[in-house]
């Protein structure tokens, strides 16, 4: 026999992501990338992750102005606290902590989603219809998350500082004018603009890694949990990786 | 018009298979395991890549005939299971074929020729909820709608009775001997009734076993 009919179709990776990535940079003349999915993805990553984030984010910069205050005001050291929330929440915390929710939330469910897709064989009705399934079904889960990672994190930031300061102030008598004047003098528009890279990045990878774990499933359902799963654990990986390329480059240059 | 399969394999099983299938009216698929039949339909619907070898379809090869217009204008596959986008409404279902193929469809005249096939099936659904609402028999002769509204020239059709209870066979029998009258139908079936009164010409796959790897 043919040793063709053998081969086995291996979608790797790095071609599904080339793939997705191209159809996305000429989104203006790709008719199968559909806005009603883009919307319902925002709706669900962004909108609806919006009370977890809030709580997230209300927290951590009120613990980190109450535990950084009380332990630099001992040294009468208490400007340094800006530069903490600058450089732990603005910088890291923000970025990775909405990513780790966006992926248990989003990440979790386009893989899923997308696997029973496949067993249910609805990603083949989309191929006989002569739609690009990457098209329709990932590229506007990739934008749609990407869109929701942005502003989950411009959200987180801004709620971690202002609503922290709020939190924190029934522990502590730190002045809010002042609070914010030493704030701004510290913050830089490379702050912003990494943590901005840094969700467009992160978005990029969660939704990338889970639309290719879905779309991995064979035919069994089983398969479905199995992809999810490692939907997780690589999204998680590669968001810590890139987290440390992007801290080293924007340090580097 | 004929199709011819010239010593092709495809990714999904097919091994060497060289066959020709007459399809001037209507051709039926016999093959008992209906593996091989559906993996004919699945390769010409181009959702199984031809990995080695040529199909001719009307003399012109299948990769280019579906590329060459949109593909739905020449090919429908209608799945045996009825098959539906589950997070969409029925009627989102039926308008993404129909808008994908012309995006400025008259949604008024589109309204009434929905109507009038879901009259046609006798059902009675509310298009403005998903599919999980519906039993498999509705689905399926909803897909039918779907299928009979774009007006392809051309019908695959798997297992045209699976899924379906006694009455809607018997629906789906007499709309199907109106449409064969109108487009050539290329039917994959096993029921014995249907294929002894249906077909024109059939085709009997079951010494095709060796021409089908079961993955």
């Amino acid at each position: 026999m043919n040793k063709d009919c053998d081969k086995k179709p291996s979608m790797g990776f790095f071609l599904f992501f080339i793939q997705s990535l191209f159809e996305t940079l000429r989104i203006k003349n790709n008719r199968h990338v559909n806005g009603l999915i883009i919307l319902r993805q925002i709706l669900f990553t962004g909108y609806e992750a919006l009370p977890l984030i809030s709580f997230l984010a209300l927290s951590i910069g009120g613990l980190i102005i109450l535990q950084g205050s009380k332990f630099l005001e001992g040294f009468g050291q208490g400007i340094w606290i800006h530069i903490i929330l600058v450089t732990v929440v603005i910088n890291e915390l923000s970025g990775i902590l909405t990513a780790l929710v966006v992926i248990a939330r989003s990440g979790t469910a386009i893989s899923t989603e997308l696997g029973n897709m496949k067993v249910s064989r609805q990603i083949q009705l989309i191929e006989s219809f002569g739609i690009s399934p990457i098209g329709y079904l990932v590229v506007s889960r990739i934008i749609g998350v990407v869109i929701s990672m942005v502003l989950l994190v411009v959200y987180f930031n801004l709620i971690a500082i202002l609503g922290g300061w709020l939190f924190s102030i029934f522990f502590s008598t730190l002045e809010f004018r002042a609070f914010i004047n030493d704030f701004l003098s510290i913050l830089r528009f490379s702050h912003i603009f990494s943590s901005l890279i840094k969700s467009v990045v992160f978005g990029l990878i969660i939704s990338c890694v889970s639309a290719y774990q879905g779309m991995s499933v064979r035919q069994a359902s089983t398969e479905v949990p199995q992809r999810t799963i490692r939907a997780v654990v690589t999204s998680i990986s590669a968001v810590i990786v890139a987290d440390i390329l992007i801290t080293w480059l924007f340090w580097f240059f | 018009m004929s199709i011819v399969f010239d010593n092709v394999c495809t990714l999904g099983g097919i091994r060497q298979l060289s066959l020709e299938i007459p399809w001037e009216t209507n051709c039926l698929l016999y093959d008992p395991t209906e593996n091989l039949s559906r993996a004919i339909l699945y390769c010409l619907a181009g959702l199984d890549p031809i990995s080695s070898g040529e199909v001719y379809f009307e003399g012109t090869p299948l990769v280019r005939y579906l590329t060459q217009e949109p593909q739905l204008k020449n090919l429908c596959y209608i799945f045996d299971e009825g098959v539906m986008l589950a997070n969409l409404t029925l009627l989102e279902n039926l308008r993404l074929p129909i808008q994908w193929l012309n995006p400025n469809v008259d949604l008024e005249e589109l309204n009434y020729k929905i109507h009038d096939w879901l009259a046609r099936f006798r059902l009675a659904l509310d298009l403005s909820k998903r599919p999980a609402a519906f039993m498999p028999g509705e689905l399926k002769l909803f897909s039918f709608v779907r299928a009979f509204i774009l007006d392809s020239r051309h019908y695959l059709i798997d297992n045209p009775y699976y899924a379906l209870n006694k009455t809607e066979r018997v629906l789906l029998y007499s709309v199907l001997r109106e449409i064969k009258e109108k487009r050539p139908l290329l039917i994959a079936s096993i029921d014995d009734d249907f294929d002894q009164n249906f077909a024109d010409e059939i085709i009997d796959l079951s010494n095709f076993k060796e021409n089908m790897l079961i993955s």
